[in-house]
């Protein structure tokens, strides 16, 4: 298989260079190793803000595309028609002596470019947050920081991208990179080789792996975990911005924030460990993520039975401790994209643009597409979003969109067949393309039923259906083979 | 040769009491039952001991039908010591749609003097 | 059902069952083990004979029904929006409103069990419909969290079907299930950890094995007592909770004691003209008395569509204390006899129990999974003190 660009790992990243490039005239592929886009352990579980920009270093790369990122995402979430609320930001001091931190974190707002920051003090602090920690002294405010769906962004950049003629390959992982005459030349795949005349690493947890099959070694991936909490939509208003609390040393520390959806989610603490498959919440972090929520909203604490769910994620801690964009020398064409941790999901866009403009300085002429069509169709939710009247239009053209299947979220048939068409193939596919088996029961009543459908699209046995992919198959056994083992019916 | 007696506890689910009855065999005969709060409670201690049965329910595949199971169950209770066998005949088995409830499955499983019917209708896919 | 039969029996013309499943039923025709109607037919049958029973009348008595059909809003002024494939959006108007929307089972991410996420952990009723509708066994080696009814019952399920059942684990002294389900324990040499607790859950694509730790007093996790469970699957049976998402819409005062609606003893709630039954008032162990309150709200409907069931005047209310979890109905009148239904926390014997200072019965035993009824007769109401709210207290 040959291409001009290929762009390794399917995250948040990789996705959005894929939408950017997808933009010019050159032939671009991206790879994927999991079963589907997002699935690594960044993109899916992160505290999902698209933040300001005055938390870092000024003269970083993080510092340069946070707020421009935070800028381009209002465009790029209604053309690729995905939920982005710009509810705004508060860090809060609890203690009079924090505020000079405020103070010192708005100044660098100020270079970093953020505009509109603002020191609100107690009263009017409460009113905007009535349910804060009523010690709460002052707050920082960022009216243009905002919360997005990052699994669901990655899924619809890929989607768009596809669309504007970018192959998008699952289940593809980098095994080997071909260097010739100081060139790297080819990506091989357990699916084969794939010639390239420029290879992006956007591997996220696996980058320096990656880059070291290029014999590129000027960096190391540490995986430091976050854990969160996830709170019933019943808390309802509970809170109205994303709330931070001081930054600490590693982090930016456990934030009470709404979701894009509605739920309310805390967390997250911070962590390095060995493994970069270590998904594992434990019960220390959870309670570390609780007390840390509790801080800042104490009324949480009342309500522990509101908790539906927990998860953790991985960030892709650089041992540069800033992003790293940038080509190299030796071997020509590679552009890595490494380390992008928080505020990674903000800086996206701009990260994209940057890339493109590397591979515009290494020689690749970038034409502009005549026919790139920015906007991509969503998937409806007629019954989700509750508007009987539109629901009964769409009724009209499909009526499977009235067969309802995840009672908790209200999915239907249609939804998730839409979403199998959209290259879901394993459950957790269609539950991040559809929310189906994300509500109160966690899928408790609607799995058996998602099962069937995805079979069905897929003309597979429901046997086959999985999780996630590899080997995290649902339901081991057909009916009394444990009884009377194979057999040739 | 001197046979050995021997003391058996058995929990009665007739009600929430839940007694743990005592009850002493030797040569297969009944010396001694204590510990039971009522008659019914002893009767069944008894029986566990002599002849333990137990209900007998479970799933058999369907051919052609519109569900892929058909649940069943024994007309009578089975020896608690041929559950799995009884299972295991079953497991062999698939009956062709369409199947109405009370529909007898099996006849005299396993020789065991017991029927296996349906317990639901299963119609024709 | 239940309800539908007896509102039609009691004189109302129109009655509409709204179905979300693809059969009429509930949850009883995946249940296909024995014990149902023991007291209402006098009949040990099986959960699809059961409620074959009673499909049989709403077909031969002509009620209608909707399947596949979910409630999307309900409003306190009895207004309907739903939907279903075939019809689109319903929006219907009744006089009078029965909620039997039943239980959804707690979930692992509720639970918070620390450790991977894999596939392999089902909730007991999920298991069950996958089992015995869909015709899978989910795993092979199979680790049950919680000695619920459900649990138990699926841990026989799962021997039957030939898996190998390695525990039960239950984090309380004593188990949660009613003793003709624990009898399979015994039967199938299953082990019973009491006072056991899952605290990690290890397998990266597929669940490898389960850390299950012993509790002490307090709850906690023994340091050192930890033993790691090789399994391919784990069922969770860590309680049922009312389904009441619609009764929240139509403004329903819920009772944060039972997870279910306040109800009077003409099984309705806050709302006039909208009453609730079975296992979205509180969860029941035997379908028997489901199906008492199923008829007590349907017979109840009727009259309140014929202008013959006012509102309750008197109402007193009937608190729970001590070892007394939930009472339901938690309002009566004191003026018309009816049947209290207590869940008590920790297991006793030889108990008194007093409602206020008046009336006193006597239990000979009362365990938490076994639902207590208190017969309120004419002579006990008699002597039922006047007063706006009563307290339920037990003594031994």
């Amino acid at each position: 298989m040959e291409t001009s660009v290929l762009i390794v790992g399917g995250g948040i990243i990789g996705t959005a260079i894929s939408r950017e490039l997808s933009k010019y005239d050159a032939k671009v592929t991206l790879i994927e190793k999991e079963a589907d886009i997002a699935f690594g352990g960044a993109t899916r579980a992160n505290t999902a803000i698209v933040h300001a920009g005055y938390d870092d270093k000024p003269g970083t790369l993080a510092a340069k595309s946070c707020p421009e990122g935070n800028f381009l995402w209002s465009r790029l979430a209604s053309e690729l028609n995905i939920p982005f609320k710009r509810i705004g930001s508060l860090l809060v001091a609890l203690e009079d002596e924090d505020v000079r931190v405020l103070e010192e974190l708005m100044k660098r707002g100020g270079i970093n470019g953020v505009p509109d920051l603002e020191i609100i003090q107690g009263r009017e602090l409460l009113q905007m947050e009535p349910n804060l920690n009523k010690e709460a002294v002052a707050g920082l405010y960022a009216p243009t920081a905002g919360i997005i769906c990052p699994y669901e962004a990655a899924m619809a950049l890929a989607e768009n991208a596809k669309q504007n003629g970018v192959q998008v390959l699952l289940k593809t992982k980098a095994t080997d990179i071909v260097v010739k005459d100081g060139e790297a030349r080819a990506v091989q795949t357990n699916r084969g080789t794939i010639y390239t005349r420029y290879v992006v690493n956007a591997a996220g947890l696996f980058a320096d792996e990656v880059a070291a099959m290029a014999g590129i070694g000027d960096f190391k991936i540490t995986p430091r975990k976050g854990e969160y909490a996830v709170y019933d939509k019943d808390l309802g208003e509970l809170v109205n911005h994303v709330l931070f609390p001081l930054p600490g040393p590693i982090s930016k520390g456990i934030v009470v924030t709404p979701t894009v959806d509605g739920n309310i989610i805390a967390g997250p603490n911070a962590y390095d460990v060995e493994d970069k498959g270590d998904l594992t919440t434990t019960s220390s972090g959870l309670e570390e993520v609780l007390k840390g929520a509790y801080k800042l909203v104490p009324e949480l604490s009342r309500v522990r039975d509101a908790v539906i769910s927990s998860f953790a994620g991985l960030r892709p801690q650089p041992s540069t401790g800033d992003f790293i964009v940038k080509s190299y020398r030796e071997p020509y064409g590679f552009i890595n994209v490494a380390g992008i941790k928080s505020p990674g999901l903000t800086s996206a866009p701009a990260i994209a643009e940057m890339v493109a403009n590397i591979l515009q300085e290494e020689g690749v002429n970038l034409r502009e597409k005549s026919d790139f069509e920015p906007f991509r169709e969503p998937i409806a939710h007629p019954i989700r979003d509750v508007n009987p009247t539109k629901a009964e239009e769409f009724l009209a053209r499909d009526r499977l969109y009235g067969h309802v299947v995840c009672r908790c979220e209200h999915v239907t048939e249609g939804e998730i067949i839409e979403a199998i068409r959209r290259d879901a193939t394993t459950l957790d596919g269609v539950k991040y393309r559809t929310r189906a088996g994300m509500g109160r029961c966690q899928g408790g009543f609607c799995t058996p039923h998602v099962l069937k459908i995805i079979a069905r699209e897929l003309g597979v046995p429901v046997e086959e259906v999985t999780k996630r992919g590899g080997h995290s198959t649902i339901l081991l056994y057909s009916a009394k083979r444990l009884l009377i083992g194979e057999r040739d019916d | 040769m001197k046979t050995e007696t021997e003391t058996r506890e058995v929990v009665c689910i007739l009600c929430p009491m839940g007694c743990e009855i005592t009850v002493k065999v030797r040569d297969g005969e009944i010396l001694e039952v204590e510990d039971a709060g009522c008659k019914r409670g002893r009767e069944y201690s008894i029986k566990e001991l002599k002849s333990p049965v137990r209900d007998f329910f479970t799933t058999v595949r369907v051919e052609g039908g519109r569900t892929p199971m058909l649940s069943v169950r024994s007309t009578e209770p089975v020896p608690k010591d041929m559950l799995m066998a009884c299972a295991v005949e079953l497991a062999k088995l698939v009956v062709p749609a369409p199947v109405n409830i009370g529909d007898i499955i099996v006849k005299d499983i396993l020789h065991l003097g017991v029927d296996v019917i349906a317990t639901k209708g299963v119609e024709r896919a | 059902m239940a309800a539908a039969l007896a509102a039609k029996e009691g004189g109302v013309d129109s009655v509409l069952i709204l179905e979300r499943n693809e059969n009429l039923g509930g949850i009883l025709p995946q249940c296909i083990h024995t014990g149902f109607g023991l007291q209402y037919f006098k009949e040990n049958l099986t959960g699809p004979e059961y409620i074959s029973r009673f499909i049989t009348k709403i077909h031969d008595l002509e009620i209608a029904y909707k399947l596949e059909t979910m409630v999307l809003d309900l409003t306190p002024k009895k207004d309907i929006i739903a939907v279903n494939e075939y019809d689109g959006i319903l929006r219907l108007k009744a006089d009078a409103i029965i909620l039997a929307m039943g239980c959804r089972e707690r979930s692992r991410g509720a639970l918070g069990i620390p450790g991977t996420r894999p596939a392999g952990i089902f909730t007991a009723g999920t298991a069950q419909r996958l089992m015995e509708v869909e015709g899978y066994v989910p795993g092979g080696r199979v680790l049950v969290l919680g000695s619920g009814d459900v649990g138990l019952i699926m841990a026989r399920r799962f021997a039957m079907e030939g898996a190998e059942v390695k525990g039960v684990v239950e984090i309380m002294p004593y188990p949660g299930g009613l003793g003709r389900n624990l009898q399979c324990l015994r039967d199938f040499g299953i082990p019973l950890y009491l006072r056991h607790a899952a605290t990690f859950i290890h397998g990266t694509d597929r669940v490898e094995a389960v850390t299950i730790s012993r509790l002490d007093e307090n709850g906690q996790p023994v340091d050192g007592e930890e033993e790691k469970i090789e399994c391919d699957t784990v069922i969770l049976s860590v309680g049922l909770i009312p389904e009441n998402e619609i009764s929240k819409k139509a403004g329903v005062e819920l009772d944060p004691k039972t997870g279910g609606p306040l109800i009077d003893e003409n099984m309705e709630t806050s709302v006039e003209g909208i009453f609730a039954c079975g296992n979205v008032v509180h969860v029941h162990d035997l379908v028997d008395h489901v199906t008492q309150e199923g008829e007590e709200a349907g017979i109840n409907a009727a009259k309140k569509v014929s202008g013959e069931l006012p509102r309750l005047k008197r109402r007193v209310h009937i608190m729970a204390e001590g070892n007394v979890r939930y009472v339901v109905p938690q309002v009566i009148s004191g003026e018309k006899p009816l049947t209290l239904y207590a869940r008590v926390k920790e297991p006793s014997f030889n108990v008194k129990i007093k409602i206020g200072r008046g009336i006193s019965v006597r239990k000979r035993v009362v365990k938490p999974p076994e639902l207590v009824t208190i017969d309120l007769t004419d002579e006990r109401l008699r002597k039922m003190e006047k007063k706006g709210e009563l307290t339920v207290t037990m003594s031994t």
